[in-house]
């Protein structure tokens, strides 16, 4: 997948410290004569993401120790500016890239990543009074190497591989010992009680999507396959990546990062789909952050195949009138043939829902 | 309940030579199709809680029958959709999927699908809460639906939306708000369907805001029979407006023939051809809001017209056809585009055309007038297009 097709689906050895090529060449020429993964501390193993391993252990990315989750040498944790809902869980999300190479810009789109990159994703909710709880929306310092992994429950790890053919969603689920995350790509359904900052038990009926689901978010339609959706300049601080080396220095499109909070709210938690490139097209409705035209947006605008997502109201979004516009209705519903995002929660995003109210609220001007 | 891998795998090769009988089996065998894969369900009903969702080409899901492979969501709780397809070259046939929290088959972008004696339910009747769509493909190229049943869908049973080179033939539809519907879709072929006690048959439709305009639709040799449920769709949605008792309704479609079909017991309306049915939505001012080149010829009317609802028809139904009397089978709402109406008649061209001579009587009732100035002149009409040519359910062929 990566380069030889002599390697496919073996582990590899340390990575870390090797650009791609001549990593291949040491594999083949020490492990290859073991018939063994090399294991070193910190090390990278990459394999085959059509034929992953069983174990996320076995990436090396991500290790469970008993009191921490220790990250691979050079990973970098980041975080982003407008993180996507999904239930109030927490995220850590870490990359890694072969050494030597960084990201590069690509427009307004998300960076283009070199080969060998692996990107994480954790999913976990911090332990409170023995329940998971909501707590404010960042808890890590982006500096954070580690993670107490007896104050939190780790759900699940996706990771997005960047092979020669594209990238691949590889998807591990925690077990109950909280010891190791194994490949699971049909997911799940986790019933969790989640504790607000208030003190109020709120229902999770937690979805740990299947691959394919994965892809439902992370396809698009023209370049074909999946891609990440969260890493774009706008959505990221900049600076930071630029500092550690992770991106290559260039001019950044950077216009966006004046939009409004609700711009990027929408944009985060909706655009994937709902952009010319999403499965959400057929709605026409088009949610990204560089969209201007109003009508694309919703503004007075009829639903096409929303079902039972209108919750009785005409326009997706009634200016002015947040309490008859569909979009709203859809971000408030928890019933699953209504809500959206269509996958990834159950809860109400409250400070979500509040923010776009507001915006609808002062939008100006009259439907019909 | 998880599996051990080597089971999946056997599952997955189909060594053990059993189909799937189980969600969890069901959903691994989706998960890993490979391009080209058939995959065999036995008979038997199969719970199903979560969406399935299935992204390999060339895939063909075959269940026993339609009576004997059922794939029930009556508990489900996750998902839009019972099943949901993005991929070409897909087939899927004889089986039925009942009772979904959403729609019950969403094939959503590809090409060359095929949807054969499927199909699809909800077993409460019709119902508001019902999903919306049963058999749903929607931006496809080279659309195949027949010999299927559509059954309580509280929007439409066979919903086409957004696609190209359509066949929708022989299929059942009944107790659905709207029986079948082609949605902004170009070059299909509706033909040897039965519409029954939906609220409206079969809809030929166009929605503002997007990016395909519908056109060149043939709908013929159907039975459009008492499609007189109330309507039970969701405020909000188009096809909530649509009058109960509606045999065919073109909205907003262009080039449109319907010929060779049966219909009777429709209480508004045979026949309804209308404009963008409420003018006070919020139309984009690029879209074509008004049905045109529509040729209407030699189909079989029985009794219907005789109880629409719809107040201002049936106002008019009492005062100019009387207490017993009937609209004729036949109702426009008379809204025309000024530009292709240069003497307040349609260009030749753009023409509701009925035959010549016209084997059925029109009413236009001016909706766009305030219902004033009522005609049942035929004059207009009295005449025929270019018959369209026939459609194929392959991406290839040239619309």
């Amino acid at each position: 997948m990566f380069a030889s097709p002599a390697w496919r689906g073996e582990p590899f050895c340390d990575f870390s410290r090797l650009k791609l090529r001549t990593a291949l060449r040491y594999f083949l020429l020490v492990c290859g004569i073991f018939l063994a993964a090399c294991d070193s501390p910190g090390g990278v193993r990459l394999h085959d993401a059509a034929h992953p391993p069983q174990r996320l252990s076995d990436w090396g990315i991500l290790i469970k120790e008993p009191s921490a989750l220790r990250l691979a040498e050079a990973s970098f944790v980041y975080q982003l500016n407008t993180p996507l809902f999904s239930d109030y869980a927490h995220k850590l999300r870490t990359l890694w890239m072969p050494e030597g190479t960084q990201a590069s810009y690509v427009g307004d789109q998300v960076f283009e990543f070199p080969v060998g990159t692996i990107i994480s994703k954790t999913f976990y909710y911090p332990i409170v009074d023995g329940y998971p709880a909501v707590r404010a929306e960042q808890i890590l310092d982006a500096d954070l190497r580690q993670l107490d992994t007896r104050e939190v429950l780790l759900i699940e790890t996706r990771l997005l591989v960047r092979s020669e053919a594209g990238w691949v969603a590889v998807p591990y689920v925690w077990n109950e010992a909280q010891d190791e995350a194994f490949l699971d790509i049909t997911g799940d359904l986790r019933n969790y009680s989640v504790r607000s900052p208030q003190g109020q038990m709120l229902q999770a009926n937690y979805l740990i999507p299947s691959r394919n689901q994965c892809a439902n978010c992370h396809a698009r339609r023209e370049s074909g396959g999946i891609h990440p959706i969260g890493p774009k300049a706008w959505n990221l601080p900049v600076a930071q990546w630029l500092e550690r080396g992770r991106l290559r220095a260039g001019q950044p499109i950077l216009r966006h990062a004046a939009a409004s909070q609700v711009r990027r709210y929408l944009d985060v938690n909706c655009a994937h789909c709902h952009s010319e490139e999403g499965a959400g097209d057929t709605s026409g409705l088009f949610l990204g952050i560089t969209q201007t035209q109003s009508a694309r947006l919703g503004v007075c605008k009829p639903p096409i195949a929303a079902g039972q997502g209108t919750g009785g109201y005409r326009y997706s979004i009634a200016p002015g009138s947040p309490g008859q516009s569909i979009l709203l209705y859809r971000m408030r519903t928890t019933k699953p043939a209504e809500m959206m995002p269509e996958l990834g929660r159950s809860l109400v995003h409250q400070a979500g829902v509040e923010l776009v109210e507001a915006w609808i609220e002062g939008l100006q001007g009259h439907c019909g | 309940m998880k599996y051990p891998v080597v089971t999946r795998l056997v599952v997955a090769l189909g060594l053990c030579g059993c189909a799937p009988n189980n969600e969890e089996d069901l959903r691994y065998v989706f998960e890993t199709a490979k391009p080209g894969a058939v995959i065999e369900l036995g008979e038997g009903t199969i719970a199903i809680n979560r969406s399935l969702t299935l992204n390999s080409g060339g895939v063909t899901i075959r269940g026993a029958g339609m009576d004997k492979t059922i794939l029930d969501f009556s508990e489900q709780v996750q998902g839009a959709e019972g099943i949901l397809v993005n991929a070409d070259d897909f087939t899927i046939e004889d089986l039925t999927i009942q009772n979904t929290i959403g729609d019950a088959l969403k094939i959503n972008q590809g090409e060359n699908v095929v949807v054969r004696r499927v199909r699809t339910q909800w077993t409460g009747g019709p119902q508001t809460d019902n999903g919306a769509y049963g058999i749903y493909p929607v931006q496809v190229n080279g659309v195949l639906v027949e010999e299927s049943v559509a059954i309580g869908a509280s929007d439409a049973g066979i919903y086409v939306g957004q696609s190209r080179n359509i066949v929708v033939r022989n299929n059942e539809v009944e107790y659905n708000v709207a029986g079948i519907e082609i949605e902004n879709s170009q070059d299909a072929d509706v033909y040897g369907n039965t519409a029954r006690n939906n609220t409206a048959g079969i809809l030929i439709f166009n929605m503002p805001h997007l990016p395909e305009i519908g056109m060149r639709t043939r709908v013929f040799d159907n039975d459009m029979l008492s499609n007189n449920t109330s309507n039970f769709g969701r405020e909000g949605t188009a096809v909530a407006s649509v009058p109960a008792g509606t045999g065919l309704l073109i909205n907003a479609n262009d080039l449109v023939e319907v010929f060779d079909n049966r219909f009777g017991g429709n209480r508004t309306a045979h026949v309804l051809i209308a404009s963008s049915f409420d003018p006070s939505q919020g139309v984009q001012e690029t879209f074509d809001p008004y049905p045109e080149t529509i040729y209407i010829h030699d189909n079989q009317y029985e009794a219907g017209g005789d109880a629409p609802d719809l107040d201002e028809l049936e106002v008019l139904r009492l005062a100019m056809f009387g207490e017993d009397g009937s609209l004729p089978p036949i109702v426009w709402d008379g809204i025309v585009n000024v530009e292709n109406a240069p003497e307040g008649r349609l260009l030749p061209q753009f023409a509701l055309c009925l035959g010549e001579p016209a084997d059925a009587e029109l009413i236009n009732v001016d909706a766009g007038g305030g219902y004033s100035d009522i005609s049942v002149d035929m004059s207009a009409h009295l005449c025929s297009h270019p018959r369209l040519g026939e459609a194929s359910h392959s991406a290839t062929s040239q619309g």
